[in-house]
């Protein structure tokens, strides 16, 4: 009953079913909870939406710079020095690294390392440590397969799980197909090596660090892009869509320099750096017309594929010496002096100037200048030709320290030549001393001592002898293309002044040839096949740093310093080939020879079979009077009457030997191609008979002294047929 | 005018089977997008032998099994629920006992049955069977209900007991699921204000030592309190899943797409923090339809509740859609940094065997019920049968 008056008491409809009311009370509080988190969930999303995702955007959002595939460098003629490949690098990405132990024993024995670097190089302090830039594909492509397999072999898995972290990274390889042909001019492009504990780099991105690849750097490397991605926590990071392709290449820069003479000249120098003993030797060779760099050529040679094979005190091999080393240039300065002062008319092709018997006194403090010889009065060609110190520098005194100054930077002494993009070159040094030059240093510096050169600078003033006085800029960079073949830009010759007149030029040229007669300094450096004019120097070095090896008490009494002089050498020759109408200006120089010191005799040779050699290749026809030579030789046997037109030589014929000459099979060939093959292989020929060639003797592949006399016989073709019929 | 009450023919509740089936398809899409990425990573290369779809095809499974669930649960004779009550509840206690020796161990946890390709966690359903049992018991001491003895003490008890175990796997959110859902049901019951008063008051005491007595509990509320100080540790999951869900704006960064959840910055999008990974993905859109989803069933099945005289049912309505509801509040609270961190699952939607079935379950019950109970009601123009307020009050005795 009291039930029943409760019911009366209360409305019927909020007693339905029996603390109906409890039950709302209950769903309202729920709703209510339900509610509060839509209200939150509104908050965050419609009023901070955009913040967070901006936050997002800063904690997920990743970039990975991507770069354009770096341009190739090429040779004149279209030869590959330095190509970009891809390859594959190992990668450990720290924080998904689940078995640290395991990894590090992988990467020792996949590596072939010590464990202990292993361990060193997963350690690394970034959350990327670079294992190693370039692996074997045969260790990468399997690593791959297991990092990338999504089937269900349970060891597989097991493996794949074990080695998780590391990752096979593409990287970018710079391939210099050459090797060491033209190494150092070429140069380094490589990831840059990086601190530990720097954020390492990307190993896609090559870095131009020595030579041309640095000089280029800007156009080889093109432009990168940066491709967004979202970071992930354990994976690294997932690229999003829409991001730019990596389709871009950098520029290619096409060289003046030609393999083929930059091998010869890298042969001939190492055969005599290596046979004189020297420390490293330099030879240029540029297209007098054009002032175009046909081979920079260094020794010791530097591959740069196998840069971690060089020890950090084998750096300097590194170096593009022949722009960036100066070097006292020594007597093969003296044509410049001579035909500044031929120019300036201070010295007449008749006077004779008194050499001092050898040895001269200018001032009384200093010591004497010395001659290798006790000259007494020499004209112009004769100081060239016997190299008489004293004479060059009295006719240097007769031009006096502004004229020879102002004549050196005509020739472009003590400015960078602009042959090495980026200004990666030396200016060498030209002293501008307040108080001027001394008599004494007036003197020194007509023959070569007292003022520092490149290489290119000596040689580009050379060939401005040999141009009839007009200077061409030395040119490396010929052209640069994109990735299409366009050319973008291409190096014109061009005309820096007119330091001298032709006339000058010539008789200073003339004065050189008469250096390679009999008698004068440079005998050694006559050019087989060619007349040829050069000049030798033998130039004393100066302390580049203190002394390492002195020691106090003993064989001296003080430490030698840098700038003095010391009894170490640097010898050298330039040349001009032929001598009249010069296409070729071609400089040696050996630093230290052990040997013997004198230019004449360390690099004169050098000289001489370079210049052969690349004029042959070059296709020159010898000299008139050479080729007459020829002829009548063969006209003594009474074979040949006159030798036909050289057709061109194969290259492979220069390319194959060093030091003694390999006799080449010359059955076939008429007397005109014999002859040409037998100077290119530098051998001679005692002919007989005409026509095509049917025997030779010694046989073709032995190998004979240089220039040693191969017997062969000619005969009438026969038609193949008329030879079956017999 | 005094408005009759009328009985009327029972009405399945449709709506909240397709709310279920909503959800259960919600679920499997976003179970997917929240793991396509971190399936195939190196760290659950042992679970998922690098199937993208491992966990795709596991929810499947799941859902199979919560759908067969959910049909059973529905068209069983609802008498079976009041048989079954005590020797689920007995069944319950020993399974949990048993759980705790030979159960296996899960991010410090000791809830599952290891059953070869799958688990089972007993602990998911002894809630329902803990709901069912005082249901039952409720139901049955209708009239003694007043008296604290007989009304609290042995509900307390039994939950003690299951909360004690609870407490050694451990798992505070399912303990916090039952404590909450027995004083709803104690309240919902009728029994008096004060003593849930002092149930709750109790509870409160306990939850308060529990949560000063243990390190780990403490940091989690002190980062609920203070996210940015705990940033890279205990609040982590906390921000992370904030940032989610508000960088999904007002349309979501699209399936598949959400960064956070990509880049794997939404720790354990597939079960616990789903939320957070539907409302980067799906944004504003997304969270307003799931919670609408759930509020929907709490309306169906308290309307549903209310208009049942059968106490049993009722009551067992009531609580089921508590355990739904509740849970869903709680996840969803957790995750949006309402409330502090505990792990459990979003019913239907979040990966996980044990939680769909039983969640399946609840439905099904909330279907069986809609499905067997006349519902009591408002009079009104068109209804045929009517029944006085006093006959409502006897009816009501009467199934007590």
């Amino acid at each position: 009953m009291r039930t029943r008056r409760t019911v009366e008491k209360k409305a019927p409809v909020r007693r339905i079913g029996g603390y109906g009311g409890r039950i709302h009370f209950v769903a309202v509080l729920l709703a209510f909870f339900l509610c509060l988190c839509l209200g939150k969930v509104g908050y965050l999303q419609l009023v901070k939406g955009r913040e967070l995702l901006e936050e997002v955007r800063g904690q997920a959002m990743d970039s990975i710079p991507y770069f354009a595939k770096r341009g190739k460098i090429l040779d004149r003629e279209g030869n590959v020095l330095a190509m970009t490949v891809e390859t594959k690098g190992i990668e450990v990405y720290r924080p998904g690294v689940l078995h640290p132990d395991y990894v590090a024993d992988y990467v020792a024995g996949t590596l072939s390392i010590p464990r202990e670097r292993a361990q060193q190089l997963i350690n690394c302090k970034g959350d990327y440590c670079y294992v190693e830039r370039f692996v074997d594909p045969k260790i990468a492509e399997p690593l791959e397969a297991i990092l990338a397999y999504r089937g269900k072999d349970a060891q597989i898995l097991w493996q794949k799980e074990m080695l998780a972290g590391i990752r096979v990274v593409k990287a970018a390889g710079r391939l210099y197909p050459y090797g060491d042909n033209a190494g150092q001019v070429v140069g380094v492009a490589r990831v840059p090596q990086s601190n530990p504990g720097d954020e390492l780099p990307s190993p896609m991105k090559l870095e131009g660090q020595y030579g041309l690849e640095a000089a280029c750097d800007e156009m080889l490397a093109g432009k990168s892009v940066v491709q967004k991605g979202v970071k992930r926590q354990r994976q690294g990071m997932s690229l999003l869509p829409g991001n730019p392709e990596l389709v871009l290449e950098g520029d290619s820069v096409v060289l003046t320099l030609d393999v083929n003479i930059q091998a010869i000249a890298e042969e001939e120098l190492r055969r005599t750096v290596i046979t004189s003993l020297a420390r490293r030797g330099i030879a240029v060779v540029t297209e007098v017309e054009t002032g175009e760099l046909l081979a920079v050529a260094h020794y010791p040679p530097f591959n740069p594929n196998g840069t971690s094979s060089y020890s950090s005190d084998e750096i300097w091999k590194w170096n593009d010496a022949a722009f960036i080393d100066v070097f006292e240039p020594g007597s093969i300065l003296k044509p410049v002096v001579i035909a500044s002062a031929l120019e300036e008319g201070v010295i007449g092709m008749e006077d004779e100037i008194f050499c001092e018997n050898g040895s001269w006194k200018i001032e009384k403090r200093e010591k004497p200048i010395k001659d290798h010889g006790r000259f007494g009065f020499l004209n112009v060609w004769d100081i060239l030709k016997f190299s008489s110190n004293i004479g060059s520098g009295k006719v240097g005194l007769r031009l006096g320290q502004e004229k020879l100054q102002a004549y050196l930077e005509a020739f472009g002494f003590g400015e960078r030549t602009g042959a090495m993009p980026a200004g990666r070159e030396a200016r060498g040094i030209l002293r501008r001393g307040k108080r001027g030059w001394s008599d004494m240093e007036i003197a020194n510096i007509s023959f070569g001592q007292g003022i520092a050169v490149t290489a290119i600078q000596m040689t580009s003033a050379i060939a401005t002898l040999g141009n009839g006085g007009r200077r061409m800029r030395p040119l490396l960079v010929k052209e640069v293309i994109d990735a299409n073949g366009e050319t973008i830009s291409r190096a014109e010759p061009e005309v820096m002044g007119q330091p001298v007149s032709a006339r000058a030029a010539t008789l200073a040229v003339d004065g050189m040839r008469r250096v390679l007669e009999a008698g004068g300094t440079g005998e050694a450096g006559k050019v087989y096949g060619f007349d040829a004019a050069g000049k030798t120097g033998t130039a004393q070095k100066t302390m580049t740093v203190e002394d390492p090896n002195w020691e106090p008490g003993g064989e001296r009494d003080r430490p030698r310093r840098r700038g003095v002089y010391v009894d170490k050498w640097v010898g050298s020759f330039v040349g001009l080939v032929p001598a009249t109408n010069p296409r070729l200006a071609i400089l040696v120089m050996v630093d230290e020879p052990y040997m013997n010191d004198f230019g004449g005799v360390v690099a004169a040779p050098a000289f001489s079979r370079i210049a052969s050699r690349a004029l042959a290749y070059m296709n020159v026809n010898p000299s008139e009077e050479i080729r007459h030579i020829v002829a009548d030789r063969a006209a003594e046997q009474g074979v040949v009457k006159e030798a036909a037109p050289a057709a061109p030589a194969p290259i492979a014929h220069q390319r194959n030997n060093f030091g003694p000459a390999l006799v080449p099979d010359l059955s076939g060939m008429t007397v005109g191609e014999a002859l040409k093959t037998a100077v290119l292989s530098r051998i001679k020929l005692r002919a007989s008979g005409s026509g095509v060639l049917i025997h030779q003797e010694p046989a073709a592949a032995t190998v004979v002294e240089e220039w040693a006399t191969v017997r062969v016989e000619f005969a009438a073709a026969v038609p193949v047929a008329a030879e079956e019929e017999e | 005018m005094e408005r009759g009450v009328v009985e009327r023919k029972p009405r399945v509740e449709h709506g909240i089977m397709l709310v279920a089936l909503l959800l259960m398809g919600l679920g499997l899409v976003m179970v997917y997008s929240a793991t396509v990425y971190s399936a195939t990573a190196p760290h659950m290369l042992g679970r998922t032998q690098g199937n993208g779809m491992y966990f795709l095809e596991r929810q499947l499974m799941f859902v199979g099994a919560g759908l067969l669930a959910l049909t059973m649960a529905s068209f069983v004779p609802f008498w079976v629920y009041r048989k079954m009550a005590v020797p689920a509840i007995i069944l319950g206690g020993i399974a949990m006992t048993g759980v705790l020796f030979l159960g296996k161990e899960k991010l410090g946890a000791v809830r599952w049955f290891d059953l070869g390709p799958i688990s089972v966690q007993p602990g998911e359903f002894v809630k329902l069977a803990f709901v069912m049992w005082v249901s039952f018991s409720l139901a049955r001491k209708q009239d003694m209900l007043t008296r604290f003895s007989i009304a609290i003490i042995p509900h307390l008890l039994v939950a003690g007991v299951f909360v004690l175990l609870y407490m050694e796997q451990p798992d505070l959110g399912s303990t916090i699921i039952l404590g909450t859902v027995l004083l709803f049901l104690l309240h919902v019951a009728g029994t008096r204000l004060h003593h849930i008063a002092m149930v709750m008051g109790g509870g409160i005491a306990m939850v308060t030592v529990f949560v000063l007595s243990s390190g780990e509990k403490m940091r989690r509320v002190a980062a609920w309190l203070n996210p940015e100080a705990f940033a890279e540790s205990d609040a982590y999951q906390l921000i992370n899943s904030k940032i989610s869900i508000g960088a999904g704006g007002l349309l979501g960064e699209g399936l598949g797409s959400g960064q956070q959840n990509i880049a794997g910055y939404v720790p354990e999008g597939e079960t616990d923090f789903i939320f957070a990974v539907i409302g980067e993905e799906l944004g504003f859109i997304g969270t307003f339809l799931v919670i609408s989803f759930f509020g929907y069933i709490l309306w169906r099945g308290m309307s549903l509740a209310a208009s049942i005289r059968d106490q049993f049912a009722r009551f067992l309505v009531f609580g089921a859609t508590m355990l739904v509801v509740l849970q869903a509040a709680i996840n969803m609270g957790v995750t949006t940094g309402v409330l502090p961190t505990k792990g459990l699952t979003l019913p239907f939607v979040s990966m996980g065997g044990s939680s769909m079935v039983v969640m399946c379950i609840c439905a099904g019950i909330l279907l069986n019920a809609s499905r067997t109970f006349p519902r009591l009601g408002v009079e009104s123009a068109n209804d045929d049968v009517r029944v006085s307020a006093s006959e409502v009050e006897v009816l009501i005795k009467e199934t007590a």
